[in-house]
This record gives structure tokens, C-alpha cells and sequence, in this order.
């Protein structure tokens, strides 16, 4: 199996190992905190800077000018939820192929057994595709 | 490689179903025409059949490893063995059943698609694949894979309220039991890896919720002084799962669901379910209660089961005894009868009684199946446009318009009921015979007063259809498949009921003291079946 | 063995693994400023530029009058959105109002964390030691999607609930397609880092390669030359090498179409022209973010940019290279000459001389963004605005089909090549695989054109029949959308 790790971190004992792991993710949890402060100071900023002077036009609902009739959070179409519910099914598949496709050409002489399991995967996904599509889930009007 | 392919020879029976539940559904895309549509319940009793066939083959041995049945395969996580092949035939028959009493139901309401049969199919595979599994995760994906098949089955005559009300009742329960479940499985996972660390099983690479290492883990716990049944966390496991399953085998206290969903489902899917989804969770009662075999911290465990079935099986005669419509009454008798069956898995707890307890349970399932999806397929046999005749009163007098089909429901009944020449009455004498042998005398004194109780309302029904003066017409049945399923039920129940010892044979009349009685499934001459036993302890009384 | 280093050498010259955790804070908090000046600080630039080359292509002059060119308009822009009231209207949902623009721009400055500037192993990236770079990518962008969906449910308005929808669902729809496309290049590649997806391993000697070693010279495109003593590790860099060698023209054409699916998806994953209907002004006003003003407003513009450039950026990565030069001779002043010219010793390297060449690196990766990123423009300025059925099917039916049977053809070569590249050497197994993949592609193609000229008769016949009208909305196949003279069924 190919070592995926800088080699020279291999050879050397295992608390420099750790440390290192450690150490790669501290940016990413300085990243985190700084996106956070960044948009929230901006959005701060504003409310600091801007003026407040509400009043009940100001406040309504944007509808083109005319009093807004009714609730905007109304049934809307089913639709959104089957793109929701199929995007569910094939997201959980993709991500079912990343390990596979990270470690495919790695594996040496199990490549055409990964393949074939691979084929057969994305058979099984293909007949859910071809149903899906049949039915007409894609077909908006 | 090897390995992968000795197992996918071993699981073909469920694989085979679910690749024929695929082609079904594509095939049904484009079927428009009659001929088209017949296909599809044709090719799916074809393809349950040659799965029954796969199954039985490949239980009796597994290619290139002779000898080791039941063998595990995909890392101790499936095993194959006669229990396990015994449930997947009875399914198929249960499935095939279903399709063949379906069609001209569906045709009237619309509904005649090939998804209804690519999901009995998953279902049934689902339900195979939790009879064969090994390990709780499996035992988990098999239960999904039922219980979602399930949820759209319910739903499936989507024009009717009642039919939605189900799904949507069933589905929402469902998610919880099987939310229970599989929280029950993460802590037993957590119970025994701490106790495999306490008392070092030496196993690496094992997987917690392994029903062997579950087993393995109880004794030598036990053994050790820090027995794994008096850990908050395992108890607490076992109990989530018991929900879980319970739920799924519509026990008391978890049956509420069972009438309005049982009501509400198209006919041939209520039929499916109450024998399908009993099957299955029964199949992995079975295998959790023999992990608790050798364990002799079991009590909780036992007083739980013994309580469950106890009420089980009064509420669900006392509720049966109510109803007025048959789909109801039949409902409510299924949870008496998981009752019974109940009785079944506490027996076969006892290390003494084990095999024998297993076997009557399997026998009884079939039974069930056999008889309970004869009733249904009666009901729909007898359906015409537009409606079934649901209401009991509606049989007043059957017996003078449809006489083949009142005798057909009457065998199923008294089969219910426990009444002698038919299998439901050598499945409940098995099962409280197990019970006696295993030393729960009080459970099987109660099911024996209980079941009286029950034959107040079969044979309510019975008098109906023959006592009464008829008020309706009964015109243009709807016959085809039902009728030919109905009958060949209710021959199969007759059959079981004169011959019992053709299929399995526990002699009833047993000694006390004798081995347990030996095959599961009929076997081929000359072999040793006490070695090719179902369980993956030996049973050791005297330990 | 006991050395101790200066405060100086723990801060900057040390590798990585060898330094504390209060130094690699310090470095990671240099460097994430580093990281945001060039995120965000490019974006009032791209604000600019759309706006001047839209005025070009439309034959006006765009903002001309802050600063040179109207160079200072974006400034003046946010200065103006800062002093704006920040309204919030009456009925919403406040807490998830008020959340929903930080989650919306959060997640993309998160994004900017693993994409690497140039080789270095200590500083060639916010997060240069990640070797999971692409799932965190993933992971992180797909986050975004919250915000808008939460902007446009808790705005108590119709249009923003709508837009709010379309965005998401169109996102969702999109992100499979690209999805499937990264996974073409993980499987070319077989690595999760983005580093070393830029310096793109040579796929015919797949196991022979063992990440982060000397790779020998000629062969692979990089040695890895760790000069001793710095945490300046970076790679010298091969002159044999350069755009031939990149993912997208890996395997020809497999790349090139992961390549493709991946740069529309990235169109569409950012709502931007043509697929940009969530704010279509004429039908839904602004979309999700109407309610929205100030810097709100402002968070959510800022996030459609500084995405834009963030999927661009991983586009440059993933598939053109990232940081290295069209030509291996761009890449790099070369150590020994800068050596030769100050006359130091080999051993020692001036500290500048890494400096350069971290920004000739950084120079290429900014030059290709930006030829992205006019790409972007000039796709707004020239293609009009979808309707959402053809959106819809064309994510679902046009690339996610072609991006999947992309990846099993890629496979399917691969393996082709690992059996025979004992029998026939590296080269002639390339080709044996590559020849299998397309005639696998061909018959794939040809059975996507029966099928739509299959559906195509019958819709013409239908049309014929009176049973659909001439001008019923159903519009063409992507695929015949694409090819019309091949769907044509005009004798």
C-alpha cells in the first residue's frame, strides 16, 4: 500500500507524527474563527455605521409596492421536494465513490475486481436513474 | 475473492430476489398492455420460486466448504443454515402468495404497476436478508429495507384516504421503532466492547454486535464474575431492540398501530405484511434469543419475553373479539399470534428446550403464513367492483351463494383458531409443547386459556357464513389468482395439519428427557443432521 | 538529539512537523490573512471588471468616474452599502434572518483554507499540511446552500421564498454533476490533496508513485527537494513539463469532459448568467435576498463573488494546473542561479529568492483565475437566461448521465492499462486503454442519438396528431441541443 503521509514523518516517533496532525488542522480552525469574526464584524459594521429610522412602510414586505396579500409561507410545489429527495439518493451514491476512486489506482491487482464492484454499484444506480427519469421526476412542468 | 463469491453463493436466494425486484420495476415502466401486465405477477411468483429453489440449495451446502453449515460468510456477518433457509422459503411463499392473489385487485383499483411487485419483492428480500444476517448492523439494513418497501406498500392505493392515513401512520412509527432499534444496537456495541476489554476476548477485528461475539461475550462475562446482563448499558441495548422488533411484530404494548394500518393497507398488502414482517422480526428474535442460550444471567431477559407475550396474547384476542370489520379482526388476530410465537422465543432461550423451541417456531410460521394469507386471499377472492366485503355481517349466509369460498375462509379460521386437522393446531400444541419442555409451564398454561378465549371469534364468523340467512348477492367475485391462492393455502393448511411430520418433524409426544428432535427441513438420507444443527452454541443443560 | 532553534526559525524557516502549536497558530493566522487578502480583496476587482467588459460587450462605457478607470467604484460601493440602513422588516423570522447572511458568506471564506498558491509545504496554503483537501472543499461549500434557503424562508416574502427554492433546489441539482466530475479527477489522480493533484502524478506508473518522495528527474514532473534546515520545502520544478501535463488534457478526452461538466456546474452551482433564476429581476425581483439591505445585502453579494472565484480557483486546481506555468521554464527562478548571481554556497539559499518564486507561483494561479473569471462575464454577456424546466432537465438528464458514464469510462481504461502494461509497456498500454474507452464512449454517444431521434419522431408525431400543440414548452434534448444538425428530423 502506497503511503499517502510525507514519508519523512514516518520514520519518525509517533508524538512528531500527532503534532503534525495537529498542526494541519490549526488553520483550518483559525480559517473557521476568522470567517465567522469577518462576516459578522462586517455585518456589525454596518449596524454601527447605518441609521435606524424604521417606520411601517419601510418595514412591510417588499410586494411591488401594493399591501402584501396573504402569507408568503405558503405550500409551495412538491416538486422542490422530489429534486430534494432524489438529490439525497444520488449525493449518498457519489459519496459512496470517493474512498473507491481515491484508493482505485492504488489497489494493484484487485483493480478489476474493484471495478467490477464499481460496475455492478453504478448498475444498480443506473436502474434507479432510468425509473426515475421513466416516471418523469425530472420533467418539471 | 474467493471468500466474496462462496458468500454471494450463499446469500443468491435474497440477492436473486432483489436483482428480479429491479427487473420487475423496469419491465413495469413501459407495460401497457394486458399481456404485459400479466407478466408481471407471473415472472414474480417465477422469480420467488426459483429464489425458494437457490435458497434450499444453497443451505444445504455451500460450495467448496462442505460440512460447515451454518457457515458465515462477508466477516461473520451473514450466516446461512437451516433456520435461516427455512425462514427465506417461507417468505418466498408468502410473497408469491401475495402476487398471485393481487392482480385483479390492483386492476380494479388502478394500481396495477410494477412497482407494487418490485416492492413486494424488496421487501421479501429485505426480510431474507434480516433471517440470514448475523450481526445487529445486518440484521438493521434487512429491517430497513423492509420496513421502507413496507411504508410505500401501505400507502400504494394512493387514491384512497384510508390508504394514505396508513402509510403515513406506519411510516411515522416505523422511523421511531427503527430509530430504537438501531440505538439499542449502538449500545449493545458499546456493552460488549467494554466487556470483550474487561475480560479480553483476545478478538481483534470483531464486530460488537456479532450475534457469536454477543453470545460468546454474555458467557464468558458470566463466567467472569461481571456478567454482561447486569450492565445498565447492554440491558438497556436489549430493551431498545425489543421495542424495535416489537414494533415490527406488532407485540403489545407496540400493536396500536397494527388495526388502522392493517385496515387502511390495500388487501394483498395487509396480507403480505402481517405474515412478511413477522417473519422477519421473529427471525431475528430467534437469533438474539440464542445468543442468550448458555447465558445464565438471561432472567431479565426471559421475564421481559414472558411478560410481552402474556399480553400479546390477551389483548389481542380481547381486542379481536370487538371488531366488526374482518381486515380489523384479522389484524388483531395476528397480534395474538405473534403472542404465541412469542411463547416460541422464550422456550428457545432455554438451553434444554432450544431446537425444539426453534423448530416449533419455524413450523408455526409457516403455519401462520399458510392460514392467515388463505383469510386474506378469501376476502379478496370475494371482492367485487368497487369494494371488498369487509364487514363481518356481510358473510351472513356465504355459505349458500359462494360455498367453495366459505369452506376455503372456514379451514383458514379454524386453523386460526387451533382446532385439530389443520396446521395452526399442531403449530400451537409444538409451541406450548416447548414451552412445558422448557420449564415455562405458567406462559404456556396462560396461551392454553387464551387461545379459548380466541375461538369465540373465528367462530362467530364461521357461524355467519353458515347459520345466518343471506342478505347479500355476492355477485361477479373477482375469482383469478385469489381463488387458486386461497385454495392452495387452505390445502397446504390441511395438509400440514393431517401430515405434520412431512415437512418437519418434532414429535409432539416426546420424551422429557429425549435429544431434541432433529431436522429442521426435510434432509437426505443417510446425512447427520444433529450436526448440521441451526445453532451457534450448542446447547449445554448441564453446564 | 537536542537543538534549539530561535524564535525566528519556529516562526518562519522550520518545517511543519517540527515546530509547537503556538507557532503554527502564528503562521496559520499570517497566513490566513494572506489567504483573505487575496479571497476577498480580489472581489471589488471582479465587481469592477464585470462591470467595464459588460459595458464593452453591450457598446457602453461602465463605471468611469471613481478613480482611474472607475477603478474605486466597488470601494465606493461597499462604502456606501456600510452606511446604509439595515432594515428588518416586519413578521420574519429574525433569528434565521439575521444568521442566514453570515452563513452564506462564512462557508466561502472557509473554502479559500486548502487551495494552495504555490509548493511549499509549510506555507503553500492556508492549510498546506490538509491532505483531505477536496472533502473539506465539499464539505464546506456545500454549506452554503443553508444560507440561501434560510434567507428566503425566513424573509416572510413570496419572491424570496421562491428564489430561495430555485436556488437551492438548482444547487443541489448541480452539485452531482460536479461532484461526479472531482471524482473523475480523484480517480486520474488517486489522491484527496490538492497539492498533489496540481503537481498531477504520472498516471502511467501509478504504483510505482509513492506521495511526497524524490520522484526521479524526467519522469515525473517534480522533484521534491527539501532544502535542508528551512520549512520552505518546496518542489523544483521539472522544464520538461507544463500544460500538456495537466488534468484536463489527462486521458484525452476524459478530462477535458470532467473538465467541462465541472465548469458548467460551477456556472450554475454560483446563480450565475445563464443559469441565473433564483434572481431573475423579472420575475422574482432579487430572490432570496429582497428583504435584505446594508451590509446584509452586501454579505450575500460578497459571497456570489468571492464563490465565483472560489470555484474558479478549484476549477484552475483541479483541472489547468493550479500554481504552475504553461511552460516549466515559467515556473521558477532557479535556485542555482540566484546562488551563482549573489555567490553564496550551496548549502545556503538568500531568504528572498523562496519569496519570488512563492509569488511567480502565486502570479500563475491569479492569471489563470482571472481568465476564468472574464469567462464567467463573457458567458453573462452572451447567452440568455434558461427557463427553469430546461435548467432542471439539463442538470438532471444532460450532465450527471454524461458525467457518470465519463467516470466509469475512465475506470474502465485504467484498469485496461494496469493488465496490460506488463505485456505491452506503459505507452502501448495508454493506448490499448484509451482505444477500449473510446469505442466505449462511441457506443454510448450512439445510443444517446437513437434515443433522442427515437423520442424525437414520436414527439413529431404527436405534434402531427393534434395531441400536443406545435408550441407546447417542451423544448429539446441537451444533447440534441447541442448537436442539432444530428437530431434533425427535417428531410
Amino acid at each position: 500500500m502506497p503511503n499517502f503521509r510525507d514519508p519523512s514523518l514516518s520514520v519518525m516517533e509517533p508524538n512528531v507524527l500527532s503534532n503534525s496532525l495537529l498542526n494541519s488542522y490549526i488553520p483550518v480552525l483559525v480559517m473557521g474563527v476568522a470567517a465567522i469574526a469577518l462576516a459578522a464584524a462586517l455585518i456589525g459594521l454596518n449596524g454601527i455605521l447605518g441609521p435606524s429610522r424604521p417606520n411601517p412602510q419601510k418595514l412591510s414586505p417588499y410586494e411591488c409596492g401594493v399591501t402584501p396579500i396573504g402569507s408568503a409561507r405558503e405550500r409551495f410545489p412538491i416538486k422542490f421536494y422530489l429534486i430534494a429527495m432524489l438529490f439525497i439518493v444520488f449525493d449518498i451514491e457519489t459519496v459512496f465513490m470517493y474512498p473507491w476512486a481515491v484508493t482505485y489506482i492504488h489497489s494493484g491487482g484487485m483493480m478489476i475486481f474493484n471495478l467490477i464492484e464499481m460496475l455492478l454499484f453504478v448498475g444498480i444506480l443506473f436502474v434507479g436513474y432510468y425509473y426515475v427519469w421513466k416516471r418523469g421526476a425530472f420533467e418539471w412542468e | 475473492m474467493n471468500d466474496t463469491l462462496q458468500g454471494i453463493w450463499a446469500i443468491s436466494g435474497p440477492l436473486f430476489v432483489a436483482i428480479m425486484g429491479m427487473v420487475v420495476l423496469v419491465i413495469g415502466l413501459g407495460e401497457t398492455s394486458p399481456a404485459g401486465r400479466r407478466f408481471l405477477p407471473l415472472g414474480t411468483i417465477l422469480g420467488l420460486v426459483a429464489a425458494g429453489i437457490l435458497t434450499l440449495v444453497s443451505s444445504r451446502g455451500i460450495p467448496n466448504m462442505p460440512d460447515v453449515t451454518p457457515a458465515r460468510f462477508f466477516g461473520q456477518g451473514m450466516l446461512m443454515d437451516d433456520v435461516g433457509g427455512w425462514f427465506c422459503v417461507t417468505l418466498c411463499l408468502a410473497a408469491a402468495l401475495t402476487a398471485g392473489m393481487a392482480p385483479a385487485y390492483l386492476e380494479e383499483k388502478r394500481i396495477n404497476n410494477g412497482e407494487f411487485y418490485a416492492l413486494l419483492l424488496f421487501a421479501t428480500c429485505g426480510a431474507m436478508l434480516m433471517a440470514l444476517a448475523n450481526d445487529l448492523i445486518n440484521v438493521f439494513v434487512g429491517l430497513e429495507i423492509l420496513s421502507v418497501s413496507l411504508y410505500i406498500l401501505c400507502g400504494f392505493s394512493r387514491r384512497e384516504l384510508r390508504s394514505e392515513e396508513a402509510a403515513v401512520k406506519y411510516f411515522l412509527l416505523g422511523a421511531f421503532a427503527s430509530a430504537f432499534f438501531v440505538f439499542g444496537s449502538a449500545l449493545i456495541y458499546g456493552a460488549v466492547g467494554i466487556a470483550n476489554r474487561a475480560i479480553s476476548l483476545q478478538q481483534e477485528n470483531v464486530s460488537f454486535t456479532n450475534f457469536d461475539i454477543i453470545s460468546e461475550a454474555l458467557q464468558n462475562s458470566a463466567r467472569s464474575g461481571m456478567p454482561l446482563m447486569s450492565s445498565p448499558l447492554f440491558v438497556t441495548g436489549i430493551a431498545l431492540i425489543v421495542v424495535g422488533l416489537g414494533f415490527k411484530a406488532s407485540l403489545v404494548p407496540f400493536h396500536s398501530y397494527a388495526p388502522d394500518v392493517y385496515e387502511g393497507a390495500p388487501t394483498p398488502v395487509t396480507a403480505f405484511m402481517s405474515a412478511g414482517a413477522k417473519l422477519g422480526a421473529f427471525a431475528a428474535f430467534l437469533r438474539l434469543s440464542h445468543a442468550f442460550l448458555a447465558s445464565d444471567g438471561a432472567e431479565p431477559y426471559r421475564l421481559v419475553l414472558w411478560t410481552l407475550a402474556a399480553a400479546t396474547m390477551l389483548v389481542g384476542n380481547v381486542l379481536a373479539m370487538r371488531q366488526t370489520n374482518i381486515k380489523r379482526m384479522l389484524a388483531c388476530s395476528s397480534i395474538a399470534h405473534a403472542g404465541y410465537l412469542l411463547v416460541g422465543i422464550l422456550a428457545s432461550s432455554h438451553g434444554s428446550a432450544s431446537l425444539y423451541a426453534t423448530q416449533s417456531v419455524l413450523f408455526y410460521l409457516l403455519a401462520y403464513t399458510l392460514m392467515n394469507l388463505g383469510a386474506f386471499a378469501v376476502i379478496i377472492w370475494l371482492g367485487r367492483n368497487g369494494g371488498d366485503y369487509l364487514d363481518i355481517r356481510d358473510y351472513a349466509g356465504l355459505a349458500k351463494k359462494q360455498p367453495l369460498a366459505a369452506l376455503t375462509l372456514t379451514i383458514c379460521l379454524l386453523s386460526l383458531a387451533g382446532i385439530p386437522p389443520t396446521a395452526g393446531f399442531f403449530g400451537k400444541l409444538y409451541l406450548f409443547m416447548a414451552a412445558i419442555r422448557s420449564g415455562e409451564v405458567s406462559i404456556a398454561v396462560i396461551g392454553l386459556v387464551i387461545s379459548a378465549i380466541g375461538l369465540f371469534y373465528y367462530l362467530n364468523l364461521i357461524m355467519q357464513m353458515y347459520l345466518r340467512e343471506p342478505h347479500l348477492e355476492f355477485e361477479e367475485p373477482r375469482e383469478g389468482g385469489a381463488k387458486r391462492a386461497a385454495i392452495l393455502a387452505a390445502i397446504l393448511t390441511i395438509i400440514l395439519g393431517v401430515a405434520p411430520n412431512l415437512l418437519v418433524s418434532p414429535s409432539p409426544a416426546g420424551e422429557m428427557n429425549a435429544p431434541p428432535p432433529v431436522p429442521m427441513l426435510k434432509t437426505r438420507p443417510g446425512e447427520n443432521t444433529l450436526e448440521r444443527g441451526s445453532l451457534p452454541i450448542e446447547p449445554n443443560a448441564n453446564r | 538529539m537536542e537543538t534549539t532553534y530561535t524564535i525566528w526559525q519556529y516562526l518562519f524557516t522550520l518545517p511543519v512537523h517540527e515546530i509547537p502549536w503556538w507557532a503554527e497558530v502564528f503562521r496559520s493566522i499570517l497566513r490566513v490573512v494572506i489567504g483573505l487578502a487575496f479571497g476577498l480583496g480580489l472581489v471589488p476587482i471582479y465587481v469592477w471588471l464585470e462591470r467595464r467588459m459588460l459595458g464593452w460587450v453591450q457598446g457602453r462605457l461602465g463605471p468611469n468616474r471613481v478613480g482611474p478607470e472607475g477603478l474605486l467604484q466597488p470601494i465606493a460601493d461597499v462604502i456606501k452599502l456600510f452606511m446604509k440602513e439595515d432594515i428588518i422588516p416586519t413578521n420574519v423570522d429574525r433569528g434565521l434572518f439575521l444568521i442566514a447572511p453570515i452563513i452564506a458568506l462564512a462557508p466561502v471564506i472557509m473554502s479559500i483554507t486548502v487551495i494552495p498558491w504555490n509548493g511549499s509545504k509549510s506555507w503553500g496554503a492556508v492549510a498546506p499540511g490538509l491532505d483531505i483537501g477536496i472533502l473539506f472543499l465539499l464539505g464546506v461549500a456545500s454549506i452554503e446552500v443553508y444560507g440561501v434557503i434560510l434567507a428566503g424562508w425566513s424573509s416572510n416574502n413570496k419572491y424570496s421564498l421562491l428564489g430561495g427554492l430555485r436556488a437551492s433546489s438548482q444547487v443541489i441539482s448541480y452539485e452531482l454533476g460536479m461532484g461526479l466530475a472531482i471524482i473523475a479527477v480523484l480517480l486520474m489522480c488517486g489522491t484527496l490533496g490538492l497539492q498533489d493533484v496540481v503537481r498531477g502524478y504520472d498516471l502511467r506508473q501509478p504504483h510505482e508513485f509513492v506521495a511526497g518522495t524524490v520522484l526521479n528527474n524526467g519522469q515525473g514532473l517534480i522533484n521534491v527537494l527539501p532544502l535542508s534546515g528551512t520549512g520552505y520545502t518546496f518542489y523544483m520544478l521539472d522544464w520538461s513539463s507544463g500544460f500538456w501535463d495537466w488534468n484536463v488534457f489527462r486521458m484525452f478526452p476524459f478530462g477535458l469532459i470532467a473538465c467541462v461538466v465541472y465548469m458548467i456546474s460551477m456556472i450554475a452551482e454560483t446563480n450565475r448568467a445563464p443559469f441565473d433564476l433564483p434572481e431573475a429581476e423579472t420575475e422574482l425581483v432579487a430572490g432570496f435576498h429582497t428583504e435584505y439591505s446594508g451590509f446584509r445585502f452586501g454579505a450575500f453579494f460578497m459571497s456570489e463573488y468571492a464563490n465565483m472565484a472560489i470555484v474558479s480557483t478549484i476549477c484552475v486546481t483541479l483541472f489547468f494546473g493550479g500554481w504552475l506555468a504553461p511552460l516549466g521554464i515559467l515556473n521558477q527562478v532557479p535556485i542555482s542561479w540566484i546562488q551563482a548571481l549573489t555567490q553564496t554556497p550551496d548549502s545556503w539559499v538568500p531568504w528572498w529568492a523562496n519569496l519570488i518564486n512563492s509569488l511567480i507561483s502565486a502570479l500563475w494561479i491569479i492569471l489563470k483565475l482571472f481568465t476564468l473569471i472574464s469567462m464567467f462575464i463573457l458567458v453573462r454577456a452572451s447567452y440568455p437566461r434558461l427557463r427553469y424546466d430546461m435548467l432542471m432537465r439539463f442538470g438532471w438528464k444532460g450532465l450527471l448521465p454524461v458525467a457518470l458514464i465519463n467516470l466509469v469510462l475512465i475506470a474502465i481504461s485504467l484498469a485496461v492499462q494496469h493488465s496490460f502494461r506488463d505485456s505491452l509497456g506503459t505507452a502501448g498500454a495508454w493506448w490499448v486503454g484509451q482505444i477500449i474507452a473510446w469505442a466505449l464512449m462511441l457506443a454510448a454517444m450512439l445510443v444517446a442519438f437513437v434515443s433522442v431521434r427515437k423520442s424525437y419522431a414520436s414527439r413529431q408525431r404527436d405534434i402531427a396528431s393534434g395531441e400536443i400543440p406545435a408550441d407546447s414548452p417542451i423544448v429539446r434534448h441537451p444533447v440534441a441541443l447541442a448537436l442539432p444538425a444530428l437530431t434533425s428530423t427535417e428531410k
